[in-house]
């Protein structure tokens, strides 16, 4: 049950993602590029859990490094991101 | 089953549509960036409350390292080098997301449903194509790789046998109830590791832009993925939604340079390419 509804929002977000952007000037295919790019760091949510639930010290390990590279993802892409777009408008 | 997790979790979906929907247009697109930002801020304070782990100094830890790491590289990083360091982060996330499945694999795969097994694995083999291939793009666009498609003897045929083996030992883990399944996880990570590699490598310094918006879809889809295995809503949600705007994003791409997702993927040059097609 829990898994029919998992598949039943991958399914809507999918098409809703799909329909959200239409038509993109080329300047700003690389900001938005990056800025999904950063939105993509949310397997920070699963490492952020798997980590806390894990029992081995080698599992907690592999998390620890999972949440540091998700989180260098999301910071790193949203000030990468923000840098870009204040240089189109200077 | 649509408790209060469920519904903050489509609210925090929205706003990432709306922050992406923002992110296309030049007036609003810096707006856009942060209400993704503040999305994604809320759903990891969300995610930690819920389950009740935002107590635990390890995790506190690493999103202290990752978040300094990840502001100092972007702060340093020079605006020509921007695409190598998008296709980096992105790699980076990948990364996450293969570990998280391996991690989940190692913990908990004698207790997974079918279900569970099938797309953590499935999370391992797209988080790591992710990885290298990403990476090997930063590297050619960053020239440390020579940007000319280097493509093996037979190298379609390695690719799709790497990828057949992947697929055979994804399906096994997933049916069977096998007892070295960290052996076979880890086997099924170095080949996915590999067949991103070879994925990557094949594709032309010029196309790189558009591969790598391509493996930015991938990475959205391995966190999705991810989400399945731990029963994320969230993560599937936003997962979901930055794998298919990647992927519309990539086709809107290779619109605007003229180019099919055929050719660039199989590493045919740019003007061989106007010649065959005409898109």
């Amino acid at each position: 049950m829990k898994e029919m509804f998992l598949i039943i929002i991958f399914i809507v977000a999918s098409l809703l993602g799909y329909r959200v952007i239409k038509e993109v000037p080329s300047l700003l295919h690389t900001p938005l590029m990056s800025g999904t790019n950063a939105i993509s760091g949310v397997t920070i949510l699963g490492s952020l859990v798997s980590t806390a639930y894990a029992v081995s010290s080698g599992s907690k390990f592999l998390g620890f490094i999972a949440v540091v590279l998700a989180t260098v993802n999301l910071v790193g892409g949203f000030v990468v991101t923000d840098r870009m777009l204040k240089m189109f408008k200077s | 089953m649509i408790g209060t997790y469920e519904i903050v979790s489509i609210v925090l979906s929205i706003l990432v549509l709306v922050g992406i929907k923002l992110m296309s247009s030049p007036k609003t697109a810096v707006q856009g960036n942060r209400i993704g930002a503040m999305a994604m801020l809320a759903a990891v304070i969300v995610v930690l409350a819920y389950n009740g782990i935002i107590d635990v100094p390890l995790l506190w830890f690493a999103i202290f390292v990752g978040g300094v790491t990840g502001y100092i590289m972007a702060m340093r990083v020079k605006m020509i080098q921007m695409p190598q360091m998008v296709a980096l982060l992105n790699g980076l996330g990948g990364g996450a997301s293969a570990l998280v499945a391996l991690v989940e694999i190692f913990e908990r795969y004698k207790q997974m449903t079918l279900f569970g097994r099938l797309t953590g694995q499935l999370a391992l083999a797209v988080g790591a194509v992710t990885f290298s291939g990403s990476l090997i793009a930063a590297a050619k666009l960053d020239r440390r790789i020579s940007q000319r498609p280097i493509i093996l003897k037979n190298h379609g045929l390695i690719s799709n046998a790497v990828l057949l083996i992947i697929i055979l030992l994804i399906i096994t883990a997933s049916v069977a109830n096998i007892s070295g399944i960290g052996f076979i996880a880890i086997i099924t990570a170095f080949l996915a590791l590999a067949y991103g590699v070879l994925f990557a490598i094949r594709v032309g310094g010029a196309d790189m832009p558009i591969t790598i918006s391509l493996l930015n879809s991938f990475s959205g889809l391995a966190g999705a993925i991810c989400g399945f295995t731990i029963e994320d809503p969230l993560l599937v949600a936003v997962g979901a939604i930055v794998g298919a705007s990647g992927l519309i994003l990539t086709q809107i791409m290779c619109g605007a340079m003229n180019r099919s997702l055929v050719d660039i993927l199989s590493g045919s040059q740019l003007n061989s390419g106007i010649n065959k097609k005409e898109t």
